[in-house]
């Protein structure tokens, strides 16, 4: 599992370093080639993170689950945007060694097409970056940060090939990987921004109930046609056709069991999205794309398990409870703040009555405080599934490994967008 | 942690922006004002560049030869019938490498004659360019 994850680092390397290595190979060097190389590199990265956002099953596979995945993309933009400052820093750098002023005149807006779209696409992408890094955005305005971020390949890609000073047309072998790479990435995302496509199947269900409890909504659907085929503990991307919305598609994860041909949703109203979960009426259509995800307890070699669930966090536990074979033994903790937000507790402790080699513990945070790594540690091998807040997830993490527990017997959904 | 290194280049390229943007400006609104009292007294600026200085054969060339040498590491351009290699002289011009560049390979003529839209060349300069005299257009 470990060695899988770095596959889909060491492949997001390469795509980083190819660029630079045709580059070497094939043009003479000269006092810009760093920020040459710095361009290349960027750009590639940038189709790449472009090609992972059409969420392929390949690259899941690659990163081992599309949480990895996305945290891996949040990463390679934050590289992508270094590399382009670099770039643009020392190409300012190489002209301030000839003048003030041409270092000047090279910063402020030109009249040359290509290189001001440049300079444009630069802007846009620090600013996107920033937004969607540091501020916390509803879920459509990150998608939509996203979807003209992927624009901004065009703009890069004319930049790349026409300003001047761009000897890429004159390196074949680099001119053939930057336009292969460059055109999968158009290619994905104009068929998935604009012609909302999906790479993976999507299957149709009804509404047959909905309900609100506290303030999660528990949606029940029956499937249309085929149903979607999952093992417990994935998630899906929904589209409800009657909420509009622009078409979004919203990841949640599926809290029915994998044999059950129903697909339960419990999502928490967040005040974004969330709160028109509340407009849709049973009989309502709604398209599943997936199933994606890897978090889930038949994943794991041991079979003497301990599963922290975070608030809404429950939800992929809720799955596997009910899908738990023989021969697995499950410690619970269901961590809420109070029991009225403890909302799937009943319904845990009826799976933990029907099956005595799972037990559930709930812990209130509003009386006992945060759980701490002391309570849930097990001194015999185990392994330890998290799900829940960041801050819940890294601490534990943390905190286990501080008392012995070795890393890679900790799982953890990093589902954080 | 990535989060706060790209926070950190990020504020040292606003600063390092803003460094270039107000020191160049500065200087160069200096020479602007400066070549608007030199303009008055020198003498009116050529539109053709003393061309022929150099005793060597000149070769004449066609636009597609020109053509071929559009890199910054081979940097031809055309200025009023003659060809210039310039790719030496590129890091060398006060107004900035990218004013040569973005003509590599092409007719520069109105670029020179205009200084980019803004004015015209010293005789200085058009004698610098004499130097870099390598042919003819056909």
């Amino acid at each position: 599992m470990i060695k899988q994850k770095w596959l889909g680092f060491w492949v997001s390397v390469a795509v980083a370093v190819i660029p630079a290595l045709l580059w070497v190979s094939f043009t003479p060097i000269r006092n810009d080639a760093l920020a040459k190389i710095t361009a290349l590199s960027a750009l590639s990265l940038l189709s790449f993170l472009i090609i992972l956002s059409g969420r392929l099953p390949i690259f899941e596979k690659l990163f081992y689950g599309l949480d990895t995945l996305y945290k891996a993309h949040k990463n390679i933009s934050a590289i992508v945007i270094m590399l382009i400052l670099a770039h643009s820093s020392l190409l300012t750098f190489k002209y301030l060694q000839i003048s003030d002023v041409s270092a000047f005149k090279f910063v402020i807006p030109s009249t040359e097409i290509p290189l001001l779209l440049g300079k444009f696409a630069l802007y846009i992408m620090v600013t996107l970056v920033v937004l969607t890094l540091y501020f916390k955005i509803k879920y459509q305005w990150f998608v939509l940060s996203m979807r003209v971020m992927g624009g901004m390949i065009f703009l890069s890609g004319y930049h790349a090939l026409f300003v001047a000073g761009s000897d890429l047309t004159q390196n074949v072998p680099l001119l053939i990987y930057m336009v292969a790479i460059g055109a999968s990435a158009s290619a994905v995302y104009v068929y998935k921004s604009l012609f909302h496509g999906s790479f993976v199947k999507t299957y149709s269900y009804k509404i047959i109930s909905i309900r609100k409890r506290h303030n999660v909504f528990d949606i029940v659907m029956s499937p249309v046609g085929k149903p979607l085929n999952r093992y417990a503990g994935q998630f899906a991307f929904v589209t409800f056709a009657s909420l509009g919305e622009g078409n979004e598609s919203h990841p949640f994860t599926i809290a029915s069991a994998s044999t059950d041909e129903h697909l339960r949703f419990c999502i928490k109203n967040l005040g974004d999205f969330t709160n028109s979960i509340g407009q849709l009426k049973v009989g309502d259509t709604a398209h599943i794309e997936g199933p994606y995800g890897y978090f889930s307890f038949s994943k794991i070699p041991h079979k003497k398990q301990t599963w922290i669930a975070g608030g809404i966090g429950v939800t992929p536990f809720l799955a596997m409870a009910q899908s738990l074979p023989t021969g697995y033994a499950v410690n619970m903790y269901y961590c809420v703040r109070n029991k009225q937000e403890a909302v799937f507790l009943d319904e845990l402790y009826a799976i933990a009555d029907a099956n005595h080699r799972f037990n559930v513990t709930a812990h209130f945070s509003d009386s006992a405080g945060q759980i701490s790594a002391k309570t849930i540690h097990s001194r015999s091998s185990n392994n330890y599934l998290i799900c829940g807040p960041q801050s819940m997830m890294e601490s534990l993490k943390t905190d286990l490994v501080a008392l012995g527990t070795p890393k890679q017997e900790i799982y953890y959904e990093e589902f954080a967008l | 942690m990535i989060k706060k290194v790209l926070a950190g280049c990020i504020i040292i390229y606003a600063l390092f922006m803003g460094f270039v943007v107000i020191k160049g400006g500065l200087k160069d609104q200096k020479n602007e004002n400066s070549s608007v009292s030199s303009n008055t007294s020198a003498s009116k600026p050529q539109t053709q560049p003393t061309t022929g200085t150099s005793s060597a054969a000149k070769k004449s060339y066609t636009l597609a030869d020109v053509s071929k040498h559009a890199a910054t590491s081979d940097c031809w351009i055309v200025i009023s019938s003659g060809v210039y290699d310039v790719t030496n002289y590129v890091d060398q011009h006060p107004g900035g490498a990218r004013e040569i560049l973005r003509y590599c390979g092409t007719d520069a003529t109105i670029g020179f004659n205009t200084k980019g839209g803004r004015g015209s060349h010293s005789n200085q300069a058009q004698a610098a360019l004499a130097d870099l005299l390598i042919g003819t257009i056909k």
